[in-house]
């Protein structure tokens, strides 16, 4: 018989996969939470120095999981000096820590930068997707070929769900993004171009590549100021160096926007992150693109946290507005679990069965998930699919869950609209003359 | 959404007093915060928290002896609180406040030492040269022989203070009061008791003075514009006097312009520098180490005196040696410190989880239960140690240390005293503000410099005669 996790896994070509009875799932995915737990406990060391540390041994229940939820920073947790150091090796070595690969697995002989890296890495097998934040310290979160190819499933069979997408290259496409790089949402935008474009007719923002060492560059820049070691020059070419990046990404754009507006009446695969879809809605109301006014059988991807820029507060509305009547993907997901939640016919994001919602209080220590109704808390969970780490983390949404049956007629659970980071709900309000040298940097990197 | 268990609910709100000009304020309360840390405070009325600028300040003309005075009896009716203003509000504070019961009953029970005589006297003297700037004008001779006079002017002044530390607030209602101007003090989320529970001593000290009748202090959520963008104009204040938070910082940037003018107490990191002689002995190694460790437990850590960072000079073995102590003299209770601290938390455990598994380039002593902990590394790890966590770098020579010293750093604890001399040129070039003996870190001396300048002189406004 297969495993609880392989069962878990096969739901997503089931055509059913968030049909399933409550109870019965509840069963399997703890089941599947005891075998990853007891897999990935063999491999990753800081699973099992925390399991270790908690006395947990075994998982009986899902109060047991919430010890073992990792952060998000434990995925940049490494020292950046061994970047900028050069120490490969090392920076490897943290890097089997936290995920199932083995320094012997990967040759960083003669490595010279990130990017290189993060390459070996995906040649010996595995695919380290970087997520980034606004201190430009990076996450490399591992993906095994399981999960690659977990993934490339999920795209194929619950693209546009509860109205799934039949797989036909029909479309003219426009990817908002790189060539390529270790991103997940580059990666996934690619294979829909794969799946759901014409071939040979996409278009993307940039041919050349994203580099990590770019990612970062405000990172290893701050460290150099903290060290007193950078000069006005240095600062002054890191400005304006993302100044002239940005000026041929609008040149980039405004062909696209172009090239879209003299091709609506197509099928148009449309993807890109929120801050370039809205820049791209922009462009093209200013050439006369009316709402509702692309082929209804264009295909939408957006997505991604408001990073850095700051989106108006209705563009939710806006994108709703400018695509209507098109195909959308509305999801509510993260690069730290596979897949996404996808919105039903009611707009309430159901949760996939290979991720176990975990709704903690504020600290994240307490587990509130209620037998029935809607409960608010901080969204945490365990991915029961991944192969290439442990699954189990906590975010830092302020999400409401509703482990009702859900008005669709699917059971729950499902994660309501209305989400929001816990940073974003406003600070403390508490001050302290304690701090650190990053107040000092951020204004003089970040504006 | 049948059933719904909306979690957080409030059982009990904290009722937070206002004083408005000396007096407690009897407006209706309304509600602040979410969850366990919401609490109740009367509404504002934006016209009382203001002096009009047609008139002089209550206590423009009050002579200063008359004012350390007060002081003074203010100081010991702290001590002696008779009225339990002070244990009504630690009672409340032990409920908010992310430091132990027992660091706060101590902290509550020291803060008169702010309003003794003598260190007033030193503000007065030190910062400003001497009491007649204050009570009157200064004869001045000029260049060509002409007789000028000089006035330190009582100010206008708005407060934003830290919570970190109750005798942020006392520090700051002394030296408004020293300053005669009028001052309107934003309470913080993380310390909404001891400023109105000084100012309500003061009054009960003296009913109706003119000192008393120059405060109020009142709460708003940091950053609330409705309040802020009104109260924050040059025909309201002359400055804003603002303690750490970069968020407060930098919001309050945006009403900077000419007339109002910011003084600002930067956030700030501390750190220690140790020389090769505490390994001269067994006891002048426990000796270095009793004073590292009380530096860096300094409210448990949540100062911005309190040592983080701490570079040994000496091989890695000396650190390990000198580490190994320190995180055993975390854990015990000092006179602003309790033997527990709060549990490491949960982001940080990890980043330090995976450091040990960097061995043995990285060392980690003590467990995450708040006792203290202590990490050797090659160089100064990326995050923040918070919570008694010290970070112990070992370096071949002092000289090597300085270079992790910026402008984010405040204080420089230095072992042994003889090797001040060689460093605090270089200290004080690379951004340092106070360079002292270790184990002097906590408990600035008044009359001297703060963050880089002498803050009652920075306060007042300066008018010529000429």
């Amino acid at each position: 018989m297969a495993s609880a996790r392989e069962q878990i896994r096969s739901l997503v070509r089931s055509g059913d996969t968030f049909d399933q009875s409550a109870e019965d799932m509840a069963e399997l995915q703890l089941e599947a939470a005891r075998e990853a737990f007891a897999a990935h406990r063999e491999r990753i060391p800081l699973l099992r120095t925390r399991a270790e540390e908690t006395g947990v041994r075994e998982v009986t229940g899902l109060d047991d999981l919430v010890p073992l939820l990792f952060s998000h920073t434990s995925y940049k947790s490494y020292p950046v000096s061994l970047i900028t150091a050069g120490r490969w090796d090392r920076l490897l070595r943290w890097y089997s820590t936290v995920s199932v690969v083995e320094p012997d697995e990967v040759d960083v002989d003669g490595v010279r930068d990130i990017d290189e890296w993060t390459e070996r890495i995906t040649a010996a097998g595995h695919r380290p997707y970087i997520t980034s934040g606004t201190s430009g310290k990076v996450s490399f979160l591992n993906c095994d070929g399981t999960d690659l190819r977990f993934l490339h499933d999920i795209l194929e069979h619950l693209t546009c769900w509860p109205d799934p997408l039949p797989p036909n290259p029909v479309r003219r496409g426009y990817l908002l993004a790189p060539a390529s790089g270790p991103m997940r949402s580059i990666d996934g935008f690619r294979w829909h171009a794969d799946v759901f474009a014409l071939p040979g007719e996409t278009r993307l923002l940039t041919e050349d590549p994203m580099r990590v060492s770019e990612l970062m560059s405000s990172a290893l820049l701050r460290r150099r100021m903290a060290e007193g070691i950078a000069t006005p020059q240095e600062i002054s070419s890191f400005e304006s160096a993302s100044g002239s990046r940005e000026e041929e990404l609008g040149a980039a754009m405004a062909r696209i926007v172009d090239d879209i507006a003299a091709h609506r009446d197509e099928p148009l695969l449309i993807a890109g992150m929120n801050n370039q879809q809205f820049t791209l809605i922009q462009g093209l109301r200013a050439r006369g693109v009316p709402d509702g006014g692309l082929h209804p059988d264009t295909l939408v991807l957006s997505g991604g946290g408001n990073k850095g820029r700051a989106l108006p507060d209705d563009y939710q509305q806006q994108f709703a507005a400018f695509y209507q009547g098109v195909r959308r993907v509305r999801s509510y997901g993260m690069t730290e679990f596979q897949g996404s939640c996808l919105a039903c016919e009611k707009g309430n994001y159901h949760v996939p069965p290979w991720v176990i919602p975990l709704v903690l209080d504020q600290a994240g220590e307490k587990l509130l998930n209620p037998e029935h109704g809607v409960v608010e808390g901080r969204f945490a969970f365990l991915d029961v699919s991944l192969e290439g780490r442990w699954g189990g983390l906590i975010s830092g949404d302020r999400v409401f869950v509703d482990f009702s049956p859900c008005e669709c007629g699917r059971s729950g659970p499902a994660v309501l609209p209305d989400i929001q980071r816990f940073g974003d709900l406003g600070g403390d309000d508490k001050i302290t003359c304690a701090a650190t040298l990053d107040s000092y940097v951020r204004g003089m990197i970040h504006g | 959404m049948s059933g719904t268990t909306l979690q957080g609910e409030p059982s009990v709100e904290t009722a937070v007093v206002h004083v408005v000009r000396g007096e407690v304020d009897q407006a209706p309360p309304v509600g602040h915060g979410r969850g366990a840390s919401a609490f109740t405070a009367p509404a504002l009325d934006l016209d009382r928290l203001v002096w009009s600028r047609t008139e002089p300040g209550p206590a423009f003309d009050v002579p200063s002896a008359e004012i350390v005075d007060l002081l003074v009896e203010t100081g010991e009716a702290l001590k002696a609180d008779r009225e339990g203003l002070l244990a009504e509000a630690l009672e409340r504070m032990v409920r908010i406040s992310p430091l132990p019961a027992e660091v706060l009953e101590r902290a509550y029970a020291v803060l008169w030492r702010s309003f003794q005589r003598t260190s007033l006297h030193a503000q007065i003297d030190h910062e400003l040269g001497g009491a007649d700037v204050l009570d009157g004008w200064r004869e001045v001779r000029l260049p060509e022989g002409r007789i000028a006079a000089t006035r330190a002017f009582p100010p206008r002044l708005v407060h934003i203070i830290a919570g970190n530390a109750p005798g942020v607030a006392a520090m700051s209602v002394v030296r408004g009061a020293l300053t005669k101007g009028v001052n309107l003090l934003k309470l913080p989320s993380n310390d909404l008791f001891t400023a109105t529970a000084i100012l309500r001593t003061m009054a009960s000290v003296a009913p109706g003075h003119p000192v008393a009748r120059s405060f109020s202090a009142v709460y708003w959520r940091g950053g609330d514009e409705t309040v802020e963008s009104v109260l924050f104009r040059p025909q309201f204040f002359d400055k804003l006097v603002a303690w750490g938070g970069e968020a407060t910082i930098r919001g309050a940037l945006k009403y900077v312009g000419p007339g109002f003018e910011l003084v600002s107490f930067d956030p700030k990191t501390s750190i220690s520098v140790i020389g090769r002689e505490a390994f001269a002995s067994e006891e002048t190694l426990r000796q270095a180490v009793e004073e590292a460790a009380s530096d860096a437990t300094f409210f448990n850590q949540q100062a911005c005196v309190a040592s983080r960072f701490q570079f040994v000079e000496g091989s890695e073995q000396d650190a390990d040696r000198y580490a190994a102590l320190l995180c055993e003299r975390l854990g015990v209770a000092r006179e602003f410190s309790s033997a527990d601290g709060p549990r490491v938390a949960g982001e940080l455990r990890e980043e330090i989880d995976v450091l040990r598994s960097l061995a043995p380039e990285y060392r980690v002593w003590g467990a995450y239960d708040g006792r203290g902990l202590v990490i050797r590394s090659p160089e100064p790890v990326d995050f923040h140690p918070d919570g008694k966590i010290v970070n112990v770098v070992p370096v071949a020579a002092l000289t090597d240390a300085v270079t992790h010293a910026g402008v984010a750093t405040q204080t420089v604890g230095v072992y042994p005293d003889t090797r001040k001399p060689e460093l605090r040129d270089a200290l004080a070039c690379a951004g340092v503000q106070r360079v002292v003996s270790l184990g002097r870190a906590g408990g600035m001396p008044p009359g001297l410099s703060h963050d880089g300048f002498y803050p009652l002189q920075r306060l007042m406004r300066w008018v010529n005669d000429e």
